[in-house]
């Protein structure tokens, strides 16, 4: 029975993220979901991008960190440890040209003539970049479920919660990075921004770690841990669902998803 | 857009990033209040077990639970998230107690007078202060730190010194919390190894089962077994009396259990080198009388072992068996929850027909192992190359429980020549009820080799010897691995390693690239059949 549920969840989430746009959403996502989505496809960014995303985490995970087959135990928590890390390259990598490239061509204009509303731009564009941060996350799943038949039996209700952790920390992500790509023009400015951005967002729950803090900014110290991404991910990687967690994690990316359709409203009276 | 405009919409824009700040801060109040949490993992790890439920079910009067510990301890990664662990933890206790568990946490601090009294309180009480320490990337990071708790039933207390690690930590409170509502156990420990003492090269076993058991007594050779004690842990074995034996005969008669880490050979190392000689205890008569046959060899395991470490280099050395968790018995309360173990020079044991129907395996060696009955070879040039051949599967340790006859049913009463004014002057029991353990090896509980495996099976044993069980569930709670050990042959495990890296590392890439050279050649053709079809037109 557990079993069934894991299966279930593993694969009906990222599914369920995918379909949604494509065949539920307003016809106007849909159509610049599946633009977006060949765009990448139609060149050589998702391929680039699904190599090297699969290729450096696992070689980081199999030889810097020694992943599985140094303590031989059937755990995934280095690599989900490793995840966040990850990410701060990637998907800045996939997602600083979702604004600021079509500012930059001068395609935004023509974009927004299109009888589309702009959130639904928004969430195409979303969806699409979702799209290929979980095609490239399951693509690791090869490494559970080879282990698995090969060697020794994992933990699977962990495991479903660290892939359901990454995509939630996957859409955080995406609207931080899609907030930042929409507030400057070049590529490289974008990338760069975000990657700061998200390293910083990671980090500062390490920074009472490393850092004394006076009694009277106790407060601060609080706040540092808990609005850092990567602390809300230790449940998820240790295979609890908690839904403080998920409510963060839907909530800041609902803000900055509205924080980017402020930003992008605002280029009409700046 | 006017310039009047313009304003108002920036002001319009800064009202709702304030509004939107004022959410998140809403948002976290209010979600860090009502919240709930599933516990995806196997076991429920997070979770409290029904040992623990059933626990608490029997408390008749509020059991007050004390948390207490300091903001620095945060500061470590680590040790932040074992407190996260607790705290999770005891408000799971709160919910199952249904009003007769009290949990208070307290964060205190160094730093504020306030909690500087309390502070000192409580290190009276018996809650330490640790070194705490972390390794940044620059350097080392070192802090004091204290994380304790007090457990109060009725009129007693009792104190947990230092919790700094999830595992073990349900199993821990709850032992606390059987120990405050009675029921107590007591245990003896018989030590008489040739290699160490209970104080230097075995102090831990002390340490370990001290943790439990809050009367531990070690007794002395050639002393009567204090009536009282319910369980017996005996290691090693040398140089005990026929005197000795008739008290751990008469004690099993009598409803004692007992766990026996037994050598079959005694293994020296002298500054000549290593060398082995046949065990020389009378405790291996006694056992074979019951119907377990402790033998004197030495065995190997070609497949599963523990390498010994030369320069930068680990040589093989299958006499330091490693246990993997397919060889153990799953059946067993014993070591169901274990998933290897070490053993160090250890022998076989056989159960013989007598004993079959009262008698289980704990655990074996693979089917690849061998034995050396005699001219025993225990250096490691012995072993540099696997010339040994194996083939065979040895049973390292049972479990016994079932009906047998005194040792000395037939036998003269002898006499206690060491120690005279203690003589065995009770009514001897010809037949009991024996619970046991046997281990064909001492030195799995040496310091220097046992780890938290070996220490887990040895309070397992003891547990399953002194009580129902139900607590032995949870011992391992906390521990989030499970081990590779589906492939016993240590190439084919080489091979299918380096397949699972070079496959999900490479393979999927390669994958990759042909899923974009399909789907190139699919535009190539559909754009050929457009540009066709406009070609006629």
């Amino acid at each position: 029975m557990s079993t069934f549920i894991n299966i279930i969840v593993l694969f009906g989430v990222p599914a369920l993220l995918i379909l949604l746009p494509s065949v539920w959403l307003p016809v106007g996502v849909r159509a610049e979901y599946k633009k977006e989505l060949s765009g990448y496809f139609n060149s050589l960014i998702a391929y680039i991008f699904l190599i090297l995303f699969v290729v450096v985490s696992n070689l980081m995970f199999f030889y810097l960190l020694n992943g599985l087959f140094r303590e031989e135990s059937a755990s995934m928590r280095r690599f989900f440890a490793m995840l966040p890390y990850v990410f701060v390259v990637f998907i800045p990598g996939l997602t600083m040209g979702a604004w600021a490239k079509e500012k930059n061509i001068g395609t935004i204009e023509l974009l927004f003539t299109f009888p589309v509303s702009p959130w639904e731009i928004m969430l195409g564009k979303f969806f699409a970049a979702l799209t290929l941060v979980i095609t490239a996350l399951y693509s690791t799943l090869f490494v559970p479920v080879l282990t698995q038949i090969f060697m020794g039996n994992f933990d699977w209700g962990q495991i479903v919660t660290q892939y359901i952790g990454s995509i939630l920390l996957a859409c955080c992500y995406i609207a931080i990075t899609f907030l930042l790509s929409s507030l400057t023009m070049e590529l490289i400015n974008a990338f760069l921004l975000s990657a700061i951005t998200l390293l910083a967002l990671t980090l500062i729950g390490y920074l009472p770690s490393i850092m004394q803090f006076p009694v009277w900014l106790e407060w601060l110290r609080k706040v540092f841990v808990w609005t850092s991404l990567s602390t809300h991910f230790g449940n998820f990687s240790k295979g609890v669902i908690d839904s403080r967690d998920i409510l963060y994690y839907v909530g800041v990316t609902a803000i900055f998803a509205y924080l980017n359709l402020r930003s992008l409203d605002s280029r009409k009276w700046r | 857009m006017n310039d009047v405009s313009i304003k108002n919409k920036k002001i319009q824009s800064w009202i709702i990033l304030v509004l939107v700040i004022l959410n998140i801060i809403a948002f976290i109040f209010i979600s860090n209040k009502a919240y709930i949490r599933f516990d995806m993992t196997e076991g429920k790890k997070y979770s409290i077990s029904a040992a623990t439920k059933n626990l608490l079910k029997k408390l008749d009067n509020t059991l007050v639970i004390e948390y207490y510990y300091n903001d620095k301890s945060k500061e470590i990664s680590g040790v932040a998230q074992v407190i996260q662990y607790i705290t999770d933890m005891l408000r799971e206790y709160e919910n199952a107690g249904k009003g007769y568990v009290n949990v208070v946490i307290r964060e205190l601090s160094f730093q504020k007078p306030a909690d500087q009294a309390l502070i000192s309180e409580l290190e009276v009480k018996g809650i330490k202060q640790y070194q705490l320490s972390q390794q940044e990337q620059a350097e080392a990071k070192s802090l004091l730190g204290f994380s304790g708790m007090i457990i109060k039933y009725k009129d007693n207390e009792t104190v947990i010194p230092a919790i700094f690690q999830d595992m073990g930590f349900e199993f821990r409170i709850d032992s606390e919390i059987a120990k405050l509502m009675g029921g107590e156990e007591k245990v003896g420990v018989i030590f008489s190894s040739s290699v160490g003492t209970l104080e230097n090269e075995f102090k831990y076993i002390r340490q370990v089962v001290e943790r439990e058991f809050s009367d531990v007594r070690v007794l002395p050779k050639d002393h009567n077994i204090p009536p009282e004690l319910t369980v017996l842990l005996v290691v090693g074995g040398k140089g005990l009396s026929q005197y000795d034996m008739l008290q751990i005969d008469q004690f099993l008669m009598n409803g004692g259990k007992v766990f026996f880490a037994v050598n079959g050979v005694d293994v020296n190392i002298s500054q000549y080198g290593m060398y082995a000689t046949p065990g020389d205890t009378d405790l291996i008569d006694l056992l074979q009388h019951y119907g377990i046959k402790l033998n004197r060899n030495l065995v190997g395991d070609n497949q599963s072992y523990n390498g010994v470490r030369q320069g930068f280099s680990m040589l093989r050395y299958p006499l330091w068996v490693k246990v993997k968790s397919s060889n153990i018995n799953r059946d067993s309360a014993v070591v169901s929850g274990i998933d290897r173990l070490n053993l160090l020079w250890t022998s076989s044991i056989d159960i013989m027909d007598s004993a079959k129907d009262k008698a289980h395996f704990l655990f074996k060696t693979t089917n690849d192992a061998w034995s050396q009955d005699q001219n025993y070879q225990v250096d490691l040039d012995s072993y540099k190359y696997p010339v040994q051949q194996g083939g065979n599967t040895y049973t390292l340790a049972v479990a016994f429980d079932g009906e047998v006859n005194s040792y000395f049913a037939d036998k003269d009463i002898p006499v206690n020549e060491v120690n005279e004014k203690e003589q065995f002057t009770a009514n001897r029991t010809a037949k009991g009820n024996a619970k046991f353990i046997l281990v064909g090896c001492e030195q799995f509980l040496h310091s220097n080799f046992a780890g938290n495996d070996e220490f887990i099976f040895l309070m397992n044993g003891l547990d399953w010897l002194s009580k129902d069980g139900s607590l032995i569930e949870i011992r391992n709670k906390g521990k989030f691995t499970q081990p590779l050990d589906k492939i016993k042959d240590m190439r084919t495990y080489g091979a299918v390693k380096s397949f699972i890296i070079g496959f999900s590392t490479f393979g999927v890439a390669v994958l990759f690239i042909i899923l974009g050279v399909v789907l190139f050649i699919m535009r190539q053709i559909r754009s050929k059949k457009v540009y066709e079809h406009y070609k006629k037109d």
